[in-house]
Order: C-alpha cells, then sequence, then structure tokens
C-alpha cells in the first residue's frame, strides 16, 4: 500500500483539525510543554524587539505627559509646604533617637548575626508579551536557573530614590521596588511566565495601610473592640487585609472590604507577607478609588492602581527564598 | 503556496506580535491587533483551494495559542484558537469570489469577520473549557474585548496587507501548468 499518496493536503489539515480538539482536552501540563518550547523558540529574536517596543513606549510616554492645571499645581505647592514642616519636625525628632541608635547598629553590626531577607533576587528580562490582549501575562527570560519556584514573587529591578544620595554598585533594595505579580506553574529553564496583578485570574491576599493626612483627618470604627467611632491615629493605624483579583486591564481590585475601615484613595497597598515567599510587604500601589458595593451598602470595592508602570517592563527580579526546597533541582 | 518561507513568516509575525505589536495597543492593553488574523486573511484572499486556506490559517492560529495563556482561567487550552482560524479562513474563502479582493474594503470587511468569528469562537469555547473559573459577566466582557479586538484590526489591516504584498510571488508562486495556458 502506498502510504506516500495517502497524505493529501485534505488528511493534513484533517488531523490538524483532529489534533487541536485533542490537545484542548489533554491536562494542561502536557500543553505547557508545547507553550515552552515556543516560547524558547520565540526568545532569541524577541528579546531584540522587546529591547524596541519597551524603549519606544517610554520615549512615546514621555513625550505625551500631561501637564498640571493651576488647580494642581497650587494644591501640589501647598502639600510640598506642609510636607516640609513635616520634614522639619521630624528631622528635630531624628536627630535625638539617631545618636541613642548609632551607638546600638555599630554593636550589632560589629558583633550581632548578619540579618538580610532570606532570599536571592533572580535577575531576569522580559522578552515576549502575550500574543493575545486576554491575559496579562508575560514571558521571562531569567537564565539558565532550574530554582524558580511557581508563585514566587515578581518584583521591578529599578528603584526610586533621592538623586542627591550615591547608592553602591549591585545594591537591590527588595522593599523599594514594586510587587508585578508571580510565577505561574509552568516554570523551565530559560523561560518563565509571570502573570501580572493586572490579570483576571491573578488573586492575592493584599494589605492596605490607611494614609494619615494631617489635613484630612478620618473617623474610622474600632472594629476590634466596640466598634466607637475614633480619629484614625499612628497608633490605631492597624493595616486592613483583604482579597484582590486583576481586573484583566489595568487594575487591582478588592472586593467586599467593609466601608467601616474608611479606606481612601492615596491609601497604600501591600501584597500580604505569607511567609513562603517573602517575608516583607512588597508594595503594589495605591488606592485609585473606592466604589460602594451596590448588592450590600456594608462593603467598598477598591480599585488599586499599581505603581508600576506594566507597559515598559523589561529588568525585574524574581524573589526565591533561601530556606525552601526548590522545584526540579538535583 | 510555499509552505517553509510561509512558516518563516508565520515565525517572524508571531515575534512581531508578542513583542512591538503590543505599541499599538490601546486603553492599557485591552485591545491590540491581531497581526496574525490579518495575514491568515492574505493567505484566504491568495491561494487557489480552500484547504490551503483552513491550513494556513491553522497553522497561525495554533502559533497565537501557543503564545497566548492568560484569559479565562488559570492556562487556557492549546488548540481552540487553531480550529476557529480554520474554521473563519473557510468562510473567508468561499465569500471571497463575492468581493473585488484588490479593494481595501473588502481587506476591511473579510478581516473583521475573520477576527470576529475567530475570536468570538475562541472566546466561548475557552469559557466553555474552564466554566469552573469564569462566570458569565467575564464571559460578556471577553465577548466585548473580541469585537474590539475585530474592529481594530480590521483597520489596521490595510497596512500588514501592503506590507505582505511584495511577498505574494514569493509565497503563491503560479503553477507551471496555468503559465504554459497564458
Amino acid at each position: 500500500m502506498d502510504f506516500r499518496s495517502k497524505i493529501t493536503r485534505r488528511n493534513v489539515l484533517a488531523a490538524a483539525m483532529l489534533l487541536s480538539v485533542a490537545l484542548a482536552l489533554v491536562p494542561h501540563a502536557l500543553t505547557e510543554r508545547l507553550r515552552d518550547v515556543t516560547h524558547l523558540a520565540l526568545a532569541p529574536f524577541a528579546d531584540g524587539s522587546m529591547y524596541v517596543e519597551t524603549t519606544l513606549r517610554a520615549r512615546l510616554q514621555a513625550l505625551g505627559g500631561r501637564g498640571l492645571s493651576p488647580r494642581e499645581a497650587d494644591a501640589l505647592r501647598s502639600r510640598v509646604e506642609e510636607l516640609e514642616l513635616v520634614v522639619q519636625r521630624l528631622q528635630t525628632r531624628s536627630e535625638r533617637s539617631r545618636d541613642i541608635a548609632r551607638t546600638a547598629t555599630n554593636f550589632r553590626y560589629n558583633y550581632g548575626p548578619l540579618e538580610d531577607l532570606k532570599c536571592e533576587l533572580i535577575p531576569a528580562r522580559v522578552v515576549a508579551l502575550e500574543s493575545l490582549p486576554y491575559g496579562q501575562m508575560r514571558v521571562l527570560n531569567p537564565g539558565q536557573s532550574a530554582r524558580l519556584l511557581a508563585g514566587a514573587p515578581v518584583t521591578t529591578r529599578q528603584i526610586v530614590h533621592d538623586c542627591s544620595k550615591a547608592l553602591p554598585k549591585r545594591l537591590a533594595v527588595v522593599n523599594a521596588a514594586y510587587f508585578l505579580g508571580t510565577l505561574t506553574e509552568e516554570t523551565r529553564s530559560f523561560t518563565a511566565r509571570l502573570r501580572l496583578v493586572t490579570d483576571r485570574e491573578f488573586r492575592l491576599r493584599a494589605r492596605v495601610r490607611r494614609r494619615i493626612d494631617a489635613q484630612h483627618s478620618r473617623l474610622v470604627r474600632d472594629l476590634s473592640g466596640d466598634a466607637a467611632e475614633l480619629m484614625l491615629t499612628p497608633e490605631n493605624n492597624r493595616p486592613i487585609d483583604a482579597w484582590g483579583q486583576g481586573d484583566g486591564v489595568a487594575r487591582l481590585v478588592l472586593p467586599k472590604v467593609s466601608a467601616l475601615h474608611e479606606i481612601r484613595p492615596g491609601d497604600y497597598v501591600y501584597a500580604y507577607p505569607d511567609g513562603a515567599f517573602a517575608e516583607i510587604e512588597l508594595y503594589i500601589g495605591t488606592v485609585e478609588r473606592v466604589e460602594p458595593d451596590h448588592q450590600d451598602r456594608r462593603y467598598v470595592t477598591v480599585i488599586v492602581a499599581p505603581a508600576a508602570d506594566m507597559s515598559t517592563l523589561r529588568d525585574v527580579f524574581i524573589l526565591h527564598p533561601l530556606t525552601l526546597q526548590t522545584a526540579g533541582s538535583g | 503556496m510555499r509552505w517553509v518561507l510561509f512558516l518563516i513568516l508565520a515565525y517572524a509575525l508571531t515575534v512581531l506580535q508578542t513583542t512591538v505589536g503590543h505599541l499599538l495597543a490601546v486603553r492599557h492593553g485591552w485591545a491590540s491587533p491581531d497581526l496574525l488574523a490579518a495575514a491568515a486573511v492574505f493567505v484566504c484572499l491568495h491561494v487557489r483551494t480552500a484547504t490551503d486556506a483552513m491550513l494556513g490559517a491553522w497553522i497561525l492560529g495554533m502559533l497565537a495559542d501557543l503564545t497566548a495563556g492568560g484569559g479565562t482561567s488559570a492556562v487556557t487550552a492549546v488548540g481552540p484558537m487553531a480550529v476557529t482560524y480554520a474554521l473563519a479562513a473557510s468562510l473567508v474563502f468561499r465569500i471571497r469570489e463575492m468581493l473585488f479582493q484588490e479593494r481595501v474594503t473588502t481587506w476591511v470587511l473579510l478581516t473583521g469577520l475573520f477576527c470576529a468569528i475567530a475570536h468570538g469562537l475562541w472566546v466561548t469555547g475557552q469559557v466553555l473549557l474552564a466554566l469552573r473559573h469564569v462566570g458569565w459577566d467575564d464571559y460578556g466582557a471577553m465577548l466585548l474585548q473580541a469585537l474590539a479586538i475585530a474592529g481594530y484590526t480590521a483597520i489596521l489591516t490595510p497596512i500588514v496587507h501592503l506590507a505582505l504584498r511584495p511577498l505574494t510571488r514569493v509565497l503563491f508562486p503560479i503553477p507551471e501548468s496555468s503559465r504554459s495556458r497564458r
């Protein structure tokens, strides 16, 4: 029997369609291998294109920056003046405590155990985006590293700091970086996939820290006690934990947060320190707006704007805990 | 059709779509053009048989599937986009004879139709495969997103087709039998 005569284009198409249906029904683990191979094939050429994409976008955004209105400028000026006063006050206070702290710090630095975050920062680079805009994922190239774990947090590598201070080389400040998301299950050598906090399927436990503003004081209820109304002060400003989910576009949404917490735009949102990966709170962004829950008036929905610019994302850090067993090692 | 050249073109388009293609994205990446769909319509307009059109579209759809994993569930299934691309290509191939193939309006209309069918079916398929994770609200939002992608891709199609035009003779050579008849 001549098999070659059977290989017609029609038969190939039929086989291809059957293969598609079969792939859609097999477990994800198998198809993710295929995705991994595709990303490996794409990475060499996509890396250069990503450089062009992120650089161009950053330039375009810098060109198209919106100026401040006179009202916004006035508000900003008065805010700066107010902050300057606060800084003066704090400087006087800190002068006193600095002397006491210096002695203790020097002693601990010289004789005490070295304290550091128990994690390794693995530098990685975004080499590709999703071909379809339904998901908010990034393909990372962390190099030949088999130490990556699913669920590992990913942060920005760039940090914003006071330009008058010189930083030592190779300094990495994790708690000044912005939290971007976590690695998905399909993490292999050379390629890893990052699910951004804005992805529709991204879920995390977030922690909201309310900003104390001297001009706009707020009354909150003491939920731990008799629910009496009291002024929010640094002493009673307890963090609020809530579950968050990406909106699929550009925001993180915290649904069903008690309205009694009086969360307001400008409050800070962090990733909850779960202990498995990070023992510190990684900064996500600020509250953009608070919307009432129409189904239940006791709750509000908090919309969070991530601090990191996801569109120009290029260099990132993957947090790898040193205390956990690594997947795929050995 | 020269399949090896077509595969190289498909690879190049996938690299473009997953990188610089996002420069054209609007609303924080909510809608971006589907270059692979525009290329699939280009193939549909130039191949000689429906089988070739469907095979070409299947390859492009499979590449789209393999480079997109987010959306409806923890990870989307691989395969549905390849099927929907092939089905949409079959339809576009059948109706191309009714339209003037060299008109820009034809390219725009056919790409809009192709994308709406392929993406609409893909979203529906993925939602059905991940019913535990996705609610009907999400389905509505994604369907709206699919229509926006279709419209946006249709608008940008003339640019893609004009960029691919120089490759027409290389990709779709005229068979010897047709030449001798002339």
